[in-house]
């Protein structure tokens, strides 16, 4: 068949402008090619091919980079979406109070239940730290929403965290299914025969 | 306006039917036993309650012409109702992926599946026999009493409460059998029928004889519950050529999988549990099993083999 | 008109089926197929953002009493050519005419983007109410009004099977990848009739 994968889910990643959303994303996508044309829209995309369960997984990012132009479209982005990830920036106090406000877009405009992630970014730069971790992490906890710094320096805890984000899209969405076994069909069965309904059809 | 892709057509009836079956109308097949005398245009104008994907006005159409020429008891219901009643394919197909669906999401294997949707369809096998060897048994002449007021009936209450005694049974068991839109006019039968103190039992002069024999069983497997289920015979009916117990019954196109793309899980065990639910109470124990062996023809095709227990071929020695 | 790919886009812009028609139809990677999916799916939500409301109100209202000037301009010809001839009617799904729909019928699209063309290429856009995309790219550039509503025609057919041989379906996942045989069949049917 033409699709090489099973599972397509779609993330989505906000945040004010300037928190590192793009960079954070092409520390962990495998496929770093970017397109102005594609930018100019307002979105961007990274494609990630996972493996989980023995299923093909694409996780398509959408980095909504620049999208303050093109805010009345939003809607439409947030459509859908498996799971969110609201990026901000340790050291600007503003991007982490702004917080609240992506979390109203999410609720306005994505499905119910959608998946959250909170990541305060740039988490190298301890000397201008405006926004201590334990602050964010009570944030976070009061709001059940899964939280971590990383910095770009640092990805491997965001491979973590989308993988996990993957794995608990995956799990929520459908049962295991275990039909892919091939049974032997055939093997003892013989279906050669004579037929009875054209020679007797008329007489039960 | 023009989306009609939702609604099935109204403008199909006048599409001439291609194997004996036109469906639009339903099974255009005459049943081995059905007086061929019963109409003029009998032989065209069977309705099915089975799977038909008529709009309204074709189904309405073709009850009408029922109730004039006279329709096969083994496909229609004895409800006056029902023969406006059918039920859209989409709606059908969307029913059965739920079924299976279902089925899916509590199983952990294959062949767990196909074993819950084969003891669903044993259950409908074991109520069908009944019900199917009911309405062969009621005899022309009940049933054309029946046809005959149930033609007025739905029109008004006064013509229902008849006087002529089968009638008023036959509306009597109308009135147990569905809860539906003309349930006043039903009520005031019931109570005419109630009074009457006949039941529809008493108009059944004799029962239909019993299937003994294999044959004889699988033929109405392969005519009536398949009429009954999916609007039409099966395809074929064919013995196996090396085991004496074994039986195939041929579908070319099996309905309800019309639009499961094949995986490894044969959704067609629920109508494998059906045949098994019929035979199992008839008294012909035997396993059913699907194989799809899809030909140039037909890519779909199934065949449904039956496994009779050797108890059934003693008995059937001992008959003969 | 040759077909070269088609694609059925889900409504939050996740690329599901992908098939191409023809050998000279673009080499590009599923990742590609999918940045392009979800690059329409941001252009035809600008589309209709920069429509203005009172064209799509008039539309709208031009359908419903289907006397006004506008309406006729909204209406898609049906093209009979293409479908159902080759396949018998009883194959046509759930659907038991002889064909999904014979007359004309009016587009649901009608704030976003129908069709882009190039000198080299032309790509179509069918979008349902529910905002599930069919997108056909063909090797000609076809602007006539002609062309545009053979290819209307062609990816509604689409949509019809989609509904039969893809919702119906049990072992599909919804917003997933299609991967269902017999929808792939009769896409390829439908596409061989053109």
């Amino acid at each position: 068949m033409n699709s090489e994968y099973d599972y397509l889910f779609k993330l989505l990643l906000i945040g004010d402008s300037g928190v590192g959303k793009s960079c954070l994303l092409l520390r962990f996508s495998d496929d770093t090619y970017t397109n102005d044309y594609i930018s100019t829209i307002g979105v961007d995309f990274k494609i990630k091919t996972v493996e989980l369960d023995g299923k093909t997984v694409k996780l398509q990012i959408w980095d909504t980079a620049g999208q303050e132009r093109f805010r009345t479209i939003t809607s439409s982005y947030y459509r859908g979406a498996h799971g969110i990830i609201i990026v901000y920036d340790v050291t600007d106090q503003d991007s982490f109070n702004d917080v609240k406000m992506w979390l109203q877009e999410i609720d306005r405009y994505a499905t119910a239940g959608v998946l959250k992630l909170m990541v305060g970014n740039k988490s190298d730069l301890q000397d201008k730290r405006m926004v201590e971790h334990d602050v964010a992490k009570e944030f976070a906890d009061s709001l059940q929403i899964p939280f971590l710094e990383t910095s770009a320096l640092d990805s491997s805890n965001v491979e973590e965290a989308f993988l996990t984000m993957a794995k608990q899209i995956k799990d929520s969405m459908a049962q295991q299914h275990r039909d892919s076994g091939k049974k032997d069909d055939k093997a003892n069965v013989n279906l050669k025969g004579q037929s009875l309904s054209n020679s007797s059809g008329g007489c039960c | 306006m023009s989306h009609k892709i939702i609604n099935p057509s109204t403008s199909v009836a006048q599409h001439p039917a291609p194997q004996g079956y036109d469906y639009t109308i339903g099974p255009q097949q005459t049943l081995p036993d059905l007086p061929q005398s019963m109409g003029p245009s009998s032989a065209s104008t069977f309705a099915s309650t089975g799977i038909s994907t008529t709009g309204p006005s074709a189904a309405s159409a073709a009850s009408s012409t029922n109730l004039a020429s006279g329709p096969s008891v083994y496909s229609s219901s004895l409800h006056p109702l029902a023969h406006t009643q059918q039920v859209s394919l989409a709606a059908y197909a969307f029913l059965f992926q739920e079924m299976v669906a279902q089925a899916r999401n509590a199983s952990k294997s294959v062949a767990e599946i196909e074993l819950r949707l084969h003891r669903h369809g044993y259950h409908l096998g074991v109520r069908l026999l009944e019900l199917l060897n009911f309405r062969s048994s009621v005899n022309a002449s009940s049933r054309s009493a029946f046809f005959k007021t149930s033609t007025a009936g739905p029109s008004s209450t006064s013509a229902t409460v008849s006087s002529s005694a089968p009638s008023a049974q036959l509306h009597g068991y109308h009135s147990h059998g569905s809860g539906d839109a003309a349930g006043a006019t039903a009520a005031a039968a019931a109570a005419a029928a109630a009074d009457d103190g006949h039941a529809l039992a008493h108009s059944i002069s004799h029962m239909k004889r019993r299937d003994l024999t294999m044959v004889e069983i699988l033929q109405f497997v392969h005519s009536t519950v398949w009429t009954y289920l999916f609007g039409r015979p099966s395809d074929d009916l064919v013995k196996s050529s090396d085991r004496d117990n074994e039986f195939m019954i041929v579908d070319h196109a099996p309905l309800l999988t019309r639009f499961i793309s094949s995986t490894n899980v044969q959704c067609d065990f629920f109508v494998c549990g059906v045949v098994e639910g019929v035979l199992d109470s008839a008294c012909f124990p035997c396993a059913v099993t699907v194989h799809s062996v899809p030909d140039d023809k037909f890519p779909e095709k199934a065949v449904f083999v039956v496994r009779f227990e050797s108890a059934v071929l003693e008995r059937e020695a001992l008959r003969a | 008109m040759a077909i070269q790919t088609i694609l059925v886009i889900n409504k939050s812009g996740g690329l599901v089926y992908q098939r191409d028609f023809s050998a000279s139809a673009p080499r590009l990677s599923s990742n590609e197929y999918l940045v392009l999916a979800g690059t329409l799916q941001g252009v035809v939500a600008i589309a209709s953002q920069i429509t203005p409301k009172s064209l799509q109100i008039t539309r709208k209202t031009g359908s419903k009493s289907g006397s006004d000037a506008n309406h006729s301009s909204q209406l898609v010809p049906y093209v009979g050519a293409l479908g159902s001839s080759a396949v018998p009617a009883q194959e046509l799904g759930s659907f038991m005419g002889p064909d999904y729909f014979n007359e004309a019928f009016t587009s649901w699209n009608t704030t976003g983007l129908k069709h882009v063309t190039t000198d080299q290429n032309s790509l179509f856009l069918y979008q349902t109410l529910t905002g599930v995309k069919f997108v056909a790219v063909s090797s000609q550039s076809a602007t006539s009004t002609m062309a545009v509503s053979i290819a209307e025609n062609l990816l509604r057919k689409a949509y019809c099977l989609y509904v039969d041989y893809v919702m119906k379906n049990p072992f599909y996942e919804p917003e997933m990848p299609i991967k269902c045989e017999l929808f792939d069949k009769r896409l390829g049917e439908l596409v061989a009739q053109l």
